[in-house]
């Protein structure tokens, strides 16, 4: 007996280090393909936007490094009221009416959980903008809001207002290109809360009645308190999809009037690498900055989470 | 279930329920459904200014 457990002992020893430690090497082993793409293609172009941020280039010709000369240039933007900070003002615009597609999603949802017939065809046409390409809705919306045969003025012309020619008016050219984003958003807060309605507890349902509770205090206190996790992800995508928007303005307006409806993606593709830009320096310090309003909320929904775990342990 | 299954209120809530529907999706395809009349248009309607 002693002399198999001193055999089994030895063997174990003669293993190599990878054998004694492959029950942990093995999930990173899994991890690294991805880890490794994510290092590559996210975490080091962060730190070389950043370092780009500190040179003045124009992509082609040797850099010239001129500290933090970009992010003053950018300063005296905001202070002067110029291309910065119309782009940051309609960033925040976008950041505070995107956040409409939550409760608007929610709206649908709930009009839609029913049995009816047709109900699952009703259910894939309101989700049928989110399937659509954003350059097909850009575009929808472009020809939708035209002054001349876009039917929006038709509508309202049959009340007597109008024409009113939302893209080519600063005032109204942002609401309007937030209006065609909210449009497939609304789509896919829709099918979270969908899914989210489905899961809703019966039991709890059937108690609130008992109750007495319905309509909207069944709602507030018993139903949305069930759809926290849903309304998390809405919220994460809405605000990330707030702070991104780029296609719908490239398409629908270029940036203008007289770059009104600028948001900082548009304005950092704008001064980088359209034909009147090659200010990659310049260009880069607004995706800094951008990067950094992203990061708060992304540290924010990351600590969300992480508490939500720990309660849960 | 929450809302209350349609089937189990009054005859008039479900038929205005079932009158709502295609209206509210006609309403939000409406930009889709523009363009889909206007691709079918023939080109003389739009230089008469007959646009719809």
């Amino acid at each position: 007996m002693s002399e198999a457990t001193f055999s089994d002992a030895a063997a174990v020893e003669s293993r190599s280090w990878f054998h004694r430690n492959q029950i942990a090497i093995t999930p990173w082993l899994f991890l690294a393909p991805g880890v490794l793409f994510f290092l590559f293609y996210v975490i080091f172009p962060i730190f070389q936007s950043f370092q780009i941020s500190l040179y003045d280039w124009d992509g082609l010709s040797p850099r010239e490094y001129v500290g933090f000369r970009n992010y003053e240039d950018l300063y005296w933007e905001f202070v002067d009221r110029d291309a910065f900070y119309t782009s940051l003002k309609n960033n925040i615009l976008w950041l505070l009416l995107y956040l409409l597609a939550i409760p608007a999603g929610l709206f649908i949802a709930l009009f839609l959980n029913q049995t009816v017939m047709g109900i699952r065809l009703y259910k894939s046409l309101f989700f049928f903008p989110f399937v659509i390409s954003q350059v097909v809705v850009g575009l929808v919306f472009t020809w939708f809001y035209d002054p001349t045969f876009g039917i929006l003025n038709n509508i309202i012309g049959v009340f007597g207002l109008g024409p009113i020619n939302v893209l080519g008016d600063e005032r109204y050219v942002t609401y309007g290109i937030i209006a065609a984003g909210l449009w497939p958003q609304t789509a896919y807060c829709m099918i979270l809360y969908l899914t989210g309605l489905n899961a809703v507890d019966p039991e709890q349902i059937e108690a609130g009645r008992l109750d007495g509770a319905k309509g909207w205090k069944m709602l507030w206190y018993v139903v949305i308190p069930q759809l926290k996790p849903a309304t998390f992800i809405a919220f994460v995508v809405t605000i990330i999809g707030a702070l991104r928007s780029f296609d719908l303005i490239s398409i629908m307006t270029q940036g203008g009037p007289v770059g009104s409806s600028r948001v900082l993606a548009f304005y950092m593709f704008e001064v980088a690498l359209s034909e009147y830009g090659f200010r990659m320096g310049y260009g880069a310090a607004i995706a800094v900055i951008l990067f950094l309003i992203m990061l708060g909320f992304i540290a924010y929904f990351l600590w969300s989470m992480y508490r939500e775990e720990r309660g849960a342990r | 279930m929450f809302p209350t299954p349609i089937e189990k209120t009054s005859r008039s809530w479900q038929l205005t329920y079932q009158t709502l529907l295609p209206l509210a999706l006609i309403m939000w395809l409406l930009p889709l459904i523009a363009v889909a009349i206007f691709s079918v248009k023939p080109d003389a309607d739009f230089t008469t200014g007959n646009y719809w």
